[in-house]
């Protein structure tokens, strides 16, 4: 059932129904089941798969809890990480490693027959994996306390809204807010509606509408150097606009239910430099990464090789949270190499968007965010290309084919994407100067009006033209 | 209600009263913007409508555009109204001159372009079209059988458009083709206990569409028959598609059929498509069938058939792999232009959908090899 959808629509206006009656514990369980019903409406079969790890990783932290002896710590987290990861490994990673290395083997003229079958890959199981993984890890160091209730822990787990996509959340975050009663505000709904109607406006006009232009070119033999880089220009925004779309849709749905979601999108293409980048892009993953992978590695302490070899490792393994295929992994050392290069000349410091009028200093921030969008866009060739030899010929295309004819064969979007382009860069260039996510509170009434109806129109014209799954689905 | 919801108090709700005031007004400005600038004037040419115009027209009621294109004389119905109806057949064939072939192709647009290009390499064969815009092969399968007793051509060709096979379905491309609908319509055939159906149209000529639609009010009884029967017998009716009604004249109203319409064909292409396993249901069984009719029905009438498999953009070579074990094993001469203009190639198509020029040259030589071939079989027969 994806948001887009007619169906999802009939489901959240009886799940707002009964929310407005219940009371609090019914309340939960009522989304618990929700949450159940919306999840086993992609694939019913993969109910028991998050049931399992729900159940093991209630049990493990409860019995984290009631023991200090580190050894029986050590072994309870670590059966946690086992189950996680291998029910990861098993449905996302068996078939790609299994591949990999009958290639490996072959090159080596040692001929191995490994079965590989047909697994469905479970929506979004990277995500609540690492939801549910990070609240474990949390009682195991004694940030969080185990949660007794077994019903507010299982919807932890699965909470509809960001339960195929994310935001990655926090135990210490959600927990606490699942178990508190809550009220229908005024100031949520309305900020919670404006929310899901901006993510359908960016999914549905935006990033569908580019889809078709950026396969035109991905998926076809032929392109030239210009289709290339303006293909993958518009991939940029498609992959932002579907993915923070998403986001947004599950971020304006809970914040109506009283629940409030981490941001995990803060104008990505305005950072000047990858550590930037990365804390404004996917900001629930990369700071689980962060905080779970890159500080249990080390962190940055010890040498700098030390450090280095931290930061690679945490994005070589970040690309491949994202899929089991090689691009991905390029794709992580690629961020991984950026991020050294830039801790090497720049040192852990960063600046960020100008404040005040001096025109000197935005001509100097556009200026960087503009040659920093370019490194960007290279990483999304990456992680976009169906083979290394595709990232091989366009990469070439982009160095050396200018010289050559350069017909564009990229299809011109459909007017809702340009339209809505055009709608997202005004409204981007307004946060920046006003530095808040809130910045349209601030405008004339029938100018604030006049853009929910401007993204109202645009988003139904956006709907009668093809409509794509969510990107991150696959994730 | 419930405690769960926080008390209203007044300031607030004037406040959004306001703000929902000017929302209104705003689509109001928007609506009255696309009815003036961007409205189709009575009578207007097709060719002249700019393309905003026509973006907003896309999702008035199937209805709605019908009355715009059928007017009460030929000279003012607009041309596409009146292409492709099987019913009258055309005038008889002029003579040929000595040496020529004469080829008749049952298609549309893609085979039209074809057959000009192999007219243009070999002006012995001389091309006769015959068919409609997005024809599906259950109209160019009719026209073949209509034009029997007509046509005196040596070759005879039953083209078939992958992208139109899920229309198959359908009594007409007023239902399978909502964004742009053409009137005309063809019967459905299916095959039911090994046996081939036939359900012929209501309405099955332009005069007889014309009188239904005279009163423009949609309650002419061949007119509500013609409804009665697509609702029984085509499968991509829809009643919130096809139907007229008063907010036919908003245009927020017409994006949402639009959108309607968008998730109207995609659940319906599911039903007959899939990208992997390729064609099913009624196209997968009818298909092989009418091409066995064709065989059969050319060489009743001692005419060369030859199938033309025509792969546009998006059904891969689904078509191809479909039909090819019944042209193998019924040894029916064809011509599959995935070989030529590879459908995965979006730089051999033009920006409309159609292959492009080069390509269909390319075709076309392939088209020329092959009814040599089958014409040096033909005389040796």
């Amino acid at each position: 059932m994806s948001f887009t959808s007619l169906e999802f629509g009939a489901f959240l206006v009886v799940v707002y129904a009964l929310y407005a009656v219940l009371p609090h514990r019914a309340q939960n369980a009522m989304l618990f089941l929700a949450s159940y019903f919306f999840y086993g409406y992609w694939d019913y079969r993969f109910l028991g798969l998050i049931a399992f790890s729900t159940v093991v990783d209630y049990t493990v932290a409860l019995r984290l809890a009631s023991t200090e002896d580190a050894v029986t710590r050590k072994r309870l987290v670590g059966i946690s990480l086992l189950t996680n990861l291998g029910l990861l490994g098993v449905f996302k990673y068996y078939n790609f490693f299994a591949d990999s290395a009958e290639h490996v083997a072959a090159s080596l003229g040692v001929e191995l027959h490994w079965t590989t079958t047909h697994i469905v890959l479970p929506v979004g199981i990277s995500f609540y994996t690492f939801q549910t993984l990070s609240y474990t890890i949390d009682v195991y160091r004694r940030e969080l306390p185990a949660c007794k209730n077994v019903l507010d822990f299982a919807l932890f787990v699965s909470f509809f809204p960001q339960l195929v996509a994310g935001p990655i959340e926090r135990a210490s975050h959600l927990l606490p807010a699942i178990a508190k009663p809550r009220r229908i505000v005024h100031d949520d709904v309305a900020r919670g509606a404006f929310l899901i109607l901006f993510g359908l406006f960016k999914k549905v006009a935006v990033a569908d509408g580019f889809a078709a232009s950026v396969d035109a070119i991905y998926n076809a033999p032929g392109a030239n150097a210009f289709d290339v880089l303006l293909a993958t220009y518009l991939f940029a925004f498609q992959i932002f606009c579907d993915f923070s779309g998403y986001s947004d849709i599950a971020r304006g749905i809970a914040k109506t239910l009283g629940f409030e979601l981490m941001n995990n999108f803060d104008q990505p293409y305005a950072a000047t430099n990858p550590r930037e980048f990365w804390r404004r892009w996917h900001i629930s993953l990369s700071s689980w990464l962060r905080d779970y992978l890159y500080i249990s590695l080390g962190g940055s302490r010890g040498g700098p090789r030390t450090v280095y070899m931290n930061l690679m490792l945490t994005m070589v393994l970040g690309g491949l949270w994202h899929g089991a295929a090689w691009n991905f992994v390029l794709w992580g050392i690629f961020q991984g190499a950026v991020l050294c290069i830039h801790r090497a000349f720049a040192g852990p410091n960063t600046e960020g968007v100008p404040q005040g009028y001096d025109a000197r200093a935005w001509l100097g921030f556009a200026l960087k965010a503009a040659l920093y969008f370019q490194v960007t866009c290279y990483g999304w060739l990456l992680f976009r290309a169906g083979s290394f030899a595709q990232i091989w010929d366009f990469t070439g295309l982009l160095v050396a084919g200018w010289g050559d004819e350069l017909t564009l064969h990229v299809p011109r979007p459909p007017l809702a994407a340009l339209m809505g382009f055009a709608i997202l860069t005004v409204m981007g260039v307004a946060r920046l100067f006003a530095a808040t996510p809130r910045f349209y509170r601030a405008w004339p009434e029938p100018l604030r009006a006049g853009l929910v109806a401007a993204m109202c129109v645009v988003a139904l014209m956006g709907l009668s033209t093809e409509s794509h799954q969510f990107i991150y689905f696959q994730f | 209600m419930s405690s769960n919801l926080q008390a209203v108090d007044r300031t607030r709700l004037t406040t959004w009263l306001r703000l929902v005031s000017y929302f209104i007004l705003v689509i109001l400005a928007f609506e009255l913007i696309v009815a003036y600038r961007f409205a189709l004037r009575p009578g207007q040419p097709a060719a002249n409508i700019d393309a905003i115009t026509r973006y907003f027209e896309y999702g008035r009621s199937v209805e709605g555009k019908l009355v715009r294109m059928v007017a009460p004389t030929d000279e003012a119905t607009q041309p596409i109204a009146r292409a492709g109806w099987v019913s009258p057949l055309p005038p008889p064939e002029p003579p040929l001159e000595s040496g020529e072939v004469r080829v008749a192709i049952y298609g549309m647009s893609f085979a039209k372009h074809i057959a000009q290009e192999l007219s243009a390499i070999d002006p012995t064969f001389v091309c006769e079209m015959f068919g409609g815009p997005g024809a599906p092969a259950n109209l160019t399968f009719a026209a073949f059988q209509a034009d029997r007793r007509r046509t005196h051509a040596r070759v005879v060709v039953w083209a078939v458009l992958a992208s139109s096979v899920r229309r198959m379905g359908s009594l007409s491309i007023q239902t399978a083709g909502f964004e742009q609908p053409v009137p005309m319509t063809f019967p459905r055939f299916d095959v039911v206990e090994g046996r081939l159906t036939r359900i012929d149209p209501v309405i099955s000529s332009l005069a007889e569409l014309r009188a239904a639609l005279a009163a423009g009010s949609f309650d002419d009884p061949v007119w509500i028959q013609w409804r009665q029967q697509l609702e029984e017998h085509d499968d991509m009716y829809d009643a919130l598609l096809f139907r007229h009604n008063v907010f036919d004249g908003l245009a927020t109203v017409r994006l949402m059929r639009r959108a309607w319409w968008g998730r109207h064909i995609s659940r319906f292409t599911t039903t007959v498509y899939d990208p992997v396993d390729g064609f099913g249901g009624l196209p997968a069984r009818t298909l092989p069938v009418l091409a066995e009719h064709f065989l059969e029905q050319a060489q009743q009438d001692g005419r060369i058939p030859v199938v033309m498999l025509i792969h546009d953009q998006g059904f891969g070579t689904h078509l191809f792999r479909l039909m090819r074990p019944i042209l193998d094993r019924k040894r029916i001469p064809y011509l599959s232009t995935h070989e030529t203009v590879p459908p995965d190639n979006p730089h051999l198509f033009l920006s409309d959908g159609h292959i492009a020029q080069e390509s269909n040259h390319e075709v076309a030589v392939a088209f020329r090899s092959l009814l040599l071939q089958e014409l040096r079989r033909g005389h040796h027969r």
